[in-house]
């Protein structure tokens, strides 16, 4: 298979969002540079002009995307060194592994405290009175006589 | 739902603003790829950065002084607005659209500006999927990919377009709506339980090789019991040393759900199976076996009448034959089997036959020492001087003691009797006031309840170190009291009274038990003679000196005992020295002549009290007891949620989650992927991602 197609992308998201967010530059046809492995591929296309945005791809063959580093060769092609991308090339295979979350946006835990919230230096100061309280004044309160006597 | 007002901000965001971990500052607004697109095909780019919001959100303000709008079917003073959920033919999954009748005044500052034109119909939609797909928004065609959007919103969303309508004429409440905030189901309590069965068909040829076909049979089952009684128990019968399960249940199930595929779940109102096998390996045919079997929560009981016994509450579940494999999944068992017992108080019923003790107020006291220091001729004082030879020369060393309390005792202590005399030994004093006799010194007094409320809904942070009880205790002081004990239940204070030696005991309850007490001194003990006063300043100079906490007082070195300030030079005749005349005061602490209370032991804890002032000094201090809690403020920003999420400890498939996950562990299951890259993928999860 010397002939390959693929799909050009601009990807913003970082490498550890599952479902990324890129945009479509084009979809041609490039030349495996060598022999590769699905997981590292290197593969010449013809130059085009806003190549400079393409950080991504997508190969069909190969079921993966992949991140993409390019290097003009000589003003016409364009070689693509490609690295895959598992974490959002196989979701659809692996979504339904189950797992144990440490830490989760939805399926938060409030048992389990939280070390990375800061607190204040001031704590929140709440003074409640009882309802009973002791009446020592001029007629309030008692005096106890204790005498020797029957 | 609440109508809006002029004024009112209509708010529709949408939770995918950390969809790739960053976020845009306010001062540079820069969205990538997301814009909107009005129905003129413009692209429109916000400019202002007032505009405080990012990809997929908008916010959209309704003001007054605007013309009327285009269209006059809309009657903007309703202040309904409804969104509905809706499909684009070319997108299967639905979309938030939003239809409202806006009127936006351009002029002020802050107001996101659309286009630089009013409208006045405006519509908004989001792709709500899972895929990176495209998106077409409002009428315009250019698209652009945006995913997995949650909408929130304070207008109400509906199915369709015609519930929609009838909330904005008014002819539905908007209860039906799916975002209606309204009372939600509580979720039953209960003991959540879930096994796991790996199942599947087979057939049995003549050379007993179990062939493995066909597809597994149930292999799931969870729910959480909310009463009643669920258990498996063991079945002899199968030829091989492996058993299967029966089920007896009473149960009364909440979510019960079954698996046919280890990952879907269906819901069902009864159980799907009565039986399970364990394994079974003799016999021709074709059976349904379980290739293996997890369970986690079931007690497994080794017969049926056992599981029969159980389920009757004849058996206790620790008495299961698996109960140490499942009993993590429950909560701590009461070791003794029994309830909480709520605290039964004892009675005093001390009674004094040589002394007595009267409540005097000051009326009747006042009256007592006028008679006592009436040494006219004919007055009272020679008549009771006849009746207490037995005491000397004096009358007044018939009294052992004059305490003053703070409270008025005839309202705490319930056995006593009044009258209007008292007895000095033999002789009886009549009185023109009365007196209360105390027959039993028993009683309490109550200073009432206070509600432990938890503030954060039992979260980590109700609990020490982030929260922390402490209470003052009058005559007593501070205490840190532990909150675990009493959060979500009542704290009562109680005080005990020790009339003798003036000693209180303060007692607080949780929910009646007995949980906390605190020792303090509550009386003042009136010096009578010479003798008592010196005990009386010793004990005041030896509590400043060295307070309860062992911390020195403001005594100073000026003297360390009062006969030390007799001794430094105050000689007789001197007011020094009437009251103490030398080696009297010693003696009268050290003599036969007791007082009650005044041994030499006694005296340091004489007026002691955890505040290092006396019990009369304490009577500035507040005479309610008060609870105070401390509790810590978190700095927590609006993005903890989406950029780290929250500790979880939740176990359930990936998909299952959105937003920040970090896992502990995970059973990947991945066919496509090489092994470095099911450790990379495992790597990411664990370090932390973004569904």
């Amino acid at each position: 298979m010397d002939n390959i197609t693929l799909t050009l992308y601009n990807n913003t998201s970082a490498p550890n969002v599952v479902r990324k967010r890129y945009s479509t530059l084009q979809t041609l046809t490039g030349q495996l540079k060598e022999n590769v492995n699905m997981q590292n591929v290197v593969i010449t296309i013809p130059y085009f002009a806003n190549y400079a945005s393409c950080n991504y791809a997508y190969i069909p063959q190969f079921h993966r995307y992949y991140y993409v580093s390019i290097e003009v060769m000589d003003g016409e092609r364009l070689k693509l060194t490609m690295k895959s991308d598992p974490l959002t090339s196989f979701w659809d295979n692996y979504c339904n592994s189950p797992c144990i979350a440490r830490r989760s946006s939805s399926a938060p835990n409030p048992n389990i405290k939280d070390d990375l919230i800061p607190f204040k230096p001031q704590p929140v100061i709440i003074r409640r009175r009882s309802t009973q309280h002791f009446t020592p004044s001029s007629n309030g309160g008692c005096y106890i006589l204790t005498i020797g006597g029957k | 739902m609440a109508e809006y007002q002029y004024g009112d901000t209509l708010i529709i965001s949408t939770d995918n603003l950390f969809f790739d971990g960053t976020m845009p500052e306010e001062s540079n607004i820069d969205f990538g790829d997301s814009y909107y697109q009005n129905s003129y095909t413009e692209m429109v780019y916000p400019t202002d950065p007032r505009d405080k919001y990012v990809a997929g959100s908008a916010r959209v303000i309704w003001a007054s002084g605007f013309p009327t709008p285009s269209a006059p079917e809309y009657d903007i003073t309703q202040g309904r607005r409804a969104m509905w959920l809706t499909t684009v033919t070319g997108y299967p999954n639905k979309y938030y659209v939003v239809n409202t009748d806006l009127i936006i005044d351009w002029q002020e500052e802050g107001v996101w500006k659309y286009g630089g034109k009013p409208q006045v119909s405006f519509t908004m939609a989001w792709h709500y999927g899972t895929e990176p797909n495209s998106l077409s928004i409002g009428t315009g065609s250019t698209s652009y990919p945006i995913s997995h959007v949650f909408v929130e919103s304070n207008i109400p969303i509906f199915e369709t377009k015609a519930e929609a309508l009838a909330y904005v004429k008014g002819e539905s409440d908007g209860t039906n709506a799916i975002n209606y905030g309204g009372e939600s189901p509580e979720t039953p309590d209960g003991q959540y339980f879930e096994f796991s069965i790996q199942w599947t068909t087979s057939t049995w040829t003549n050379d007993n090789q179990p062939t493995v076909s066909g597809q597994p049979y149930y292999q799931g089952l969870r729910g959480k019991i909310t009463d009643g009684y669920f258990g498996l128990y063991k079945i002899d019968g199968i030829d091989d040393d492996k058993l299967k399960y029966g089920i007896k249940s009473n149960a009364t199930f909440y979510e019960l759900e079954y698996s046919t595929d280890g990952r879907t779940w269906t819901q069902t109102d009864d159980l799907p199976w009565d039986f399970i096998y364990r394994r079974r390996i003799n016999e021709l045919g074709t059976f349904s076996y379980a290739l293996s079997f997890n369970n986690s929560d079931i007690p497994i009981w080794k017969d049926e009448q056992d599981a029969e016994d159980y389920i009757a509450g004849n058996k206790y579940i620790e008495d299961a034959e698996n109960w140490n494999t499942i009993s993590n999944q429950y909560p701590p068992r009461n070791p003794t089997g029994d309830p909480d017992d709520a605290s039964t108080m004892g009675q005093v019923y001390t009674r004094a036959f040589f002394s007595q003790q009267y409540i005097c107020g000051i009326t009747a006291l006042t009256e007592i020492s006028n008679a006592l220091f009436d040494t006219s001729a004919g007055g009272v004082w020679e008549d009771i001087k006849k009746g207490l030879e037995m005491y000397g020369d004096s009358p007044v060393d018939d009294i052992q003691g004059c305490m003053f309390f703070p409270v008025d005792l005839n309202t705490v202590f319930t056995n006593t009797s009044a009258q209007n005399y008292i007895y000095f030994g033999g002789y009886k004093l009549d009185l023109q006031s009365s007196v209360n006799k105390i027959v039993f010194p028993n009683g309490v007094y109550d200073f009432g309840t206070f509600d432990i409320k938890p503030s954060f809904g039992y979260s980590y942070r109700d609990y020490a170190p982030y929260s922390r009880l402490f209470c003052y205790l009058a005559y007593i002081g501070w205490v840190e009291l532990d909150i675990a004990r009493y959060i979500g239940k009542s704290a009562n204070i109680k005080y005990y009274i020790d009339t003798r030696t003036g000693g209180c005991l303060a007692c607080i309850f949780a929910n009646g038990v007995l949980t906390d007490y605190f020792n303090g001194q509550m009386g003042v003990s009136m010096p009578i003679t010479a003798t008592d006063y010196v005990a009386y300043a010793n004990a005041q100079i030896q509590t400043l000196l060295t307070g309860a906490n062992g911390v020195k007082g403001n005594a100073g070195a000026m003297f360390s005992s009062a006969q030390g300030m007799v001794n430094a030079g105050v000689g007789a005749g001197t007011v020094a020295g009437a009251m103490l005349p030398v080696g009297v005061a010693m003696a009268g602490m050290q003599g036969a002549k007791t007082l009650y209370g005044l041994t030499q032991n006694n005296i340091n804890n004489f007026n002691k009290t955890v505040g290092s002032s006396s019990s009369m000094l304490n009577q500035y201090l507040p005479q309610y007891c008060m609870m105070m809690w401390e509790i810590q403020d978190g700095e927590e920003t609006p993005y903890e949620k989406s950029l780290q999420g929250y500790p979880s400890n939740a176990s359930n498939i990936l998909s299952a989650f959105s937003g920040y996950l970090e896992v502990d562990a995970v059973n990947l299951s991945c066919a496509y992927a090489t092994d470095n890259e099911r450790a990379e993928i495992i790597a990411y999860l664990k370090s932390g991602v973004y569904i």
